[in-house]
């Protein structure tokens, strides 16, 4: 039996902490630097990585605080039976990259092979494809600090307090909230968009959720938070830009509207709910067999 | 198998500290190097270096990678035993467990090495445009070959050292890396078929970024070439431990 209260307190401590230990960084660059400067130009690479490190710090000092330990960190890589979920990790941005190239071509291009928006020759299209397979796992150094937290602690924590589905929904919303300093900036979405900024907050959420579904499955599956931070840094690593190969007949200078962005997380929201499902099949069937085992 | 972690990683500390904190010596390298010379700043010390001495930095990177290499290799010393090699065998997690344990510690200290040296990059890059308002190139793609090459060099010599013990196989593999260096050397010496007039001029294009699509894949190729040798290596070993262990020493 889990004490309620203790978890309650908990979550909401690592939270605190997590958004304390992010936003205000986040918020001092921003206003010291520039988003432009400190985020996206690379000039301060430096702090772009360590401030992502804000969940994992709380994980660490929630643990510290309230005297938890170290059970279940999820830090071990578990490789053993478990290589098919890495290589899941690593394909998966791929194949919703390749998803979301189908839904561009099939809504503003034409499908023509001779106007594919990728040129060259295979030789470096298939270099660059195995390039992002063997750097992206690297870079999972970066998105570990997210992982850390979200992943090995908050979905933890509330998934006995609000149920799968509700730790899909609510810690989805959690997570894309916290981008929000970055997202009042720009980030992901532009600032040219009606509803600026709370639509694309609404947006992210909503990416979040789906794709936290699918990396809490491979937490789940694994019981390591390795995999998830692979497939994370895959995702923000070019891994679903290979989808880019599938682009037929776009214009190249055409802008993406925050609708057009929408539709193009449709293959993250059918993965997500297929995922979702897959989840809730596991819970019943472990279920199942609590009940098989203890009569 | 999480003994024998928690014992490589009791075993190896100080490997792993150094794993983690020799890359960011390269931040402090344009200072000490040209502190020297230019004495008026630190902008005009990195716009120095950053124009002059590249190739200095990434001759440091390189030296800092053989040693920690080096290093990497060496995490079975003391453990090439006859004592030890019965008791693992004997242990419940048998030789491919110990093996494999071993296998996943040295990819383990390689990645460090890969992420430190990508931090120390990051902060390099970060230090030196706010010192010197100038674009810092990038090392994370140099840092990502020599990943690999660091992995395909560890999957080379493990099976020596496990077959031979680390002494014996040390000095194969310098007997190995001598041969090597014969071989080039006759190369350039004959140079059939132009192969050196050939690299050269291969050399020459990757350098002004004028590279083929084929030499392009075989790049990207390498990576996957290495962590199959490295697994094929872990294979290799397991059938030659037990062999190795009768030639230990007590």
């Amino acid at each position: 039996m889990i004490n309620k209260k203790l978890e309650q307190k908990r979550l909401g401590i690592f939270l605190s902490l997590t958004f304390a230990l992010t936003w205000i960084p986040w918020i001092i660059f921003n206003k010291a630097f520039g988003y432009e400067e400190w985020f996206e130009s690379g000039h301060l690479s430096i702090l772009t990585a360590l401030s992502s490190y804000g969940p994992a710090l709380a994980n660490i000092l929630t643990r510290w605080i309230t005297r938890e330990g170290w059970k279940d960190s999820m830090l071990h890589l578990r490789l053993k039976g478990n290589l098919k979920y890495y290589v899941i990790a690593l394909m998966m941005p791929i194949m919703y990259g390749l998803l979301i190239g189908i839904l561009i071509t099939c809504r503003y291009g034409e499908w023509d092979m001779s106007k594919m928006l990728m040129s060259g020759s295979w030789q470096s299209n298939l270099a660059w494809i195995l390039n992002i397979l063997v750097i992206a796992p690297l870079m999972a150094f970066n998105t570990f600090g997210e992982e850390f937290g979200w992943r090995a602690y908050m979905n933890q924590k509330m998934e006995p307090l609000l149920g799968t589905v509700g730790t899909c929904v609510i810690g989805g919303i959690i997570w894309g909230v916290w981008h929000a300093p970055l997202t009042v900036c720009g980030h992901n979405y532009g600032i040219d968009y009606p509803g600026f900024p709370y639509l694309g907050i609404l947006l992210m959420s909503v990416v979040c959720i789906f794709d936290g579904i699918i990396l809490m499955w491979l937490t789940k599956k694994t019981g390591s938070i390795y995999p998830a931070a692979i497939m994370h840094a895959m995702n923000n690593n070019g891994g679903p830009e290979i989808g880019n190969l599938l682009i037929m007949g776009v214009p190249e200078n055409m802008e993406m509207t925050i609708w057009d962005q929408l539709y193009m997380g449709i293959p993250q929201i059918i993965l997500g709910v297929i995922f979702l499902i897959l989840m809730l099949h596991d819970k019943n069937k472990e279920k199942v067999r609590k009940i098989e085992t203890e009569n | 198998m999480n003994g024998l972690l928690y014992k490589e990683f009791k075993q190896n500390r100080v490997g792993l500290l150094v794993t983690m904190l020799v890359p960011f010596l390269v931040v402090l390298l344009p200072i000490v190097l040209t502190l020297g010379d230019v004495e008026e700043s630190l902008t005009a010390a990195f716009v120095s270096f950053e124009n002059n001495a590249a190739i200095l930095k990434l001759l440091f990177i390189l030296v800092t990678y053989l040693l920690v290499g080096d290093m990497q290799g060496k995490t079975l010393l003391g453990d090439d035993t006859k004592k030890w090699g019965i008791f693992v065998a004997s242990s419940p997690s048998g030789v491919q467990g110990y093996l494999y344990t071993k296998y996943v510690f040295i990819f383990g200290m390689c990645g460090l090495m890969c992420v430190a040296s990508t931090i120390a990059d990051f902060l390099y890059s970060t230090v030196g445009y706010q010192v010197t308002k100038q674009e810092i190139g990038s090392g994370s793609a140099v840092f990502v070959l020599l990943f690999y090459a660091q992995l395909l060099l560890r999957a080379l010599e493990l099976p020596f050292f496990i077959r031979f013990g680390i002494k014996r196989g040390s000095t194969i593999k310098i007997i190995m890396g001598l041969l090597l260096v014969i071989v080039f050397v006759l190369l350039v010496i004959v140079n059939p078929f132009d192969i050196i007039t050939n690299i050269v001029g291969a050399i020459d294009s990757l350098r002004g970024g004028d590279v083929s699509d084929t030499v392009t894949l075989l790049i990207a190729i390498f990576p996957f070439l290495a962590l199959g040798t490295y697994y094929l290596s872990y294979r290799i070993s397991c059938k030659w431990y037990m062999k190795g262990v009768e030639q230990y020493d007590q």
